[in-house]
């Protein structure tokens, strides 16, 4: 798959899934790299641009054992971002689809 | 490991023009990264392939931001300058004079203009001690080929720390001074008394350096232990010897002073911290019973001390990784393939040129 559609559709997958819950780095490089082929030290860079885009939060929260951990929530921006990568996909897929002759409309 | 590898990391941030607030930031993300890794259970060559390599990591967030440029003042420019300087005058020596032999004594020009450029700048006292090596390395060279004067034209070397003890002369009282001197005069009298014939027993010329180290101690006590068991040793050392002809069993006559020594901490026998992964104690052994063993059956000392080699490259092997290895690995690979040539094929006028493999698979490498 080409790279630079890769990284996109992680990113939506990674803004998806923090705003089904609040999650720390190392949480959803975990979960993602369960799910989809990718190299986990392509995530982080992710996260970090998305945060820089403001479309997360972050806060500490401590832990019983070990360093606080560092989790990343979803803002409205995110979400409203969330939402516009999502449609663009959707649309995406049906066009794909309809090509390979599917039963999407 | 880990630290090295975020030492690596913020190394590399730092060249770029972004808040120490968020490099500091992206660090401690990795440093988190790395501890849930490890809870994870994962080898550390895991872990860093898994966070992926600093240099990378890098690459993937410094998007927008400037990289502050390396500084380019005249002196830095006169450095970049010296390879080629020298690589010239290596031809127009070689080809124009037929002084292929002494050519590559040019390259030194290399070290040399940066330990100028770098060490005048800062007035450094030490800049004579820098270049010892070198100058001591063109006498000796010059002294062997011209004159065949490899020995004694060896003791040249001897500048070097001679020239590392003056220059620190004021950092150092007048006892330390002597200490420090000792070993020259020690070395001196040796070679002095072993050209006249007397290399045994000569050598005991070295307890000088622990004599006058004695008045290095506190305690008084200590002190006269010290010096009275080298007496005592070197007077009973030279009596068996010369009386019984017995000059290996004679060698216990030192015995109390080693004993003392031990006691007192100056000698220690050590295997390493718990640190020490048990494969570098195991090649450390093999190293020294591989040498002994191959030495004493072929008496080739003059080469066999390359078995000792296999202990740097252990580590290398082990702890660095990617093109970095290779590189490390060079001047291993040199140096035996210097040495093999010399000692076998007795052209240690040409071999020295095995050596321009190092900076050549560098440049290959990282290009």
């Amino acid at each position: 798959m080409n790279p630079q559609f890769k990284k996109g559709v992680i990113e939506m997958c990674v803004l998806k899934m923090i705003s089904r819950k609040d999650m720390y780095g190392f949480e959803v490089i975990e979960t993602i790299s369960k799910e989809i082929d990718v190299n986990e030290n392509t995530i982080y860079p992710i996260l970090r641009r998305l945060t820089k885009a403001e479309y997360f939060d972050t806060y500490k929260e401590t832990m019983s054992i070990g360093a606080p951990r560092k989790y990343y929530k979803i803002n409205d921006e995110g979400m409203a971002q969330l939402k516009v990568y999502e449609s663009e996909f959707g649309k995406f897929i049906k066009s794909v689809y309809r090509i390979l002759g599917g039963n999407e409309e | 490991m880990k630290n090295e590898y975020l030492v690596q990391l913020k190394d590399l941030l730092d060249r770029y023009e972004m808040d120490e607030s968020e490099k500091q930031e992206i660090v401690s993300d990795y440093s988190d990264m790395y501890d849930s890794w490890v809870a994870k259970e994962m080898s550390q060559e895991e872990i860093e392939e898994k966070l992926g390599k600093p240099k990378n990591i890098v690459r993937s967030l410094v998007e927008g931001y400037r990289r502050i440029p390396k500084p380019s003042d005249k002196r830095t420019k006169i450095i970049a300058i010296s390879p080629f300087i020298s690589l010239i005058a290596f031809f127009i020596l070689g080809f124009g004079f037929n002084e292929w032999v002494y050519s590559w004594m040019v390259f030194l020009l290399v070290p040399v203009i940066a330990i100028v450029v770098e060490m005048s700048r800062d007035k450094d006292p030490h800049i004579t001690t820098a270049l010892s090596p070198f100058a001591a390395t063109i006498a000796f060279y010059i002294l062997g080929m011209q004159y065949g004067l490899w020995h004694p034209g060896w003791l040249v070397f001897i500048i070097i720390p001679m020239l590392g003890i003056f220059n620190s002369r004021k950092e150092m009282n007048l006892r330390v001074l002597l200490v420090s001197l000792s070993p020259f005069l020690a070395g001196i009298l040796f070679i002095y008394l072993g050209e006249k014939g007397y290399y045994h027993p000569a050598w005991l010329v070295f307890f000088i350096i622990p004599f006058i180290g004695a008045t290095l101690e506190k305690s008084f006590n200590k002190a006269l232990i010290i010096v009275s068991s080298i007496v005592f040793g070197v007077a009973l050392y030279l009596y068996i010897g010369y009386t019984f002809e017995e000059w290996y069993w004679s060698l216990f006559a030192f015995l109390p002073l080693v004993l003392f020594w031990i006691i007192n901490g100056d000698i220690v026998i050590t295997t390493g911290d718990g640190d020490v992964p048990r494969g570098y104690k195991i090649v450390s052994v093999i190293a020294i019973l591989g040498y002994l063993a191959v030495s004493l059956t072929t008496q080739a000392w003059i080469i066999t001390w390359l078995i000792f080699l296999i202990i740097p490259v252990y580590a290398i092997n082990r702890e660095v990784k990617g093109n970095e290895r290779t590189i490390a690995l060079t001047p291993f690979i040199a140096l035996t393939i210097f040495m093999v040539l010399g000692f076998f094929f007795t052209l240690w006028a040409w071999a020295w040129l095995v050596f321009l493999i190092i900076p050549i698979t560098a440049i290959i490498k990282e290009a």
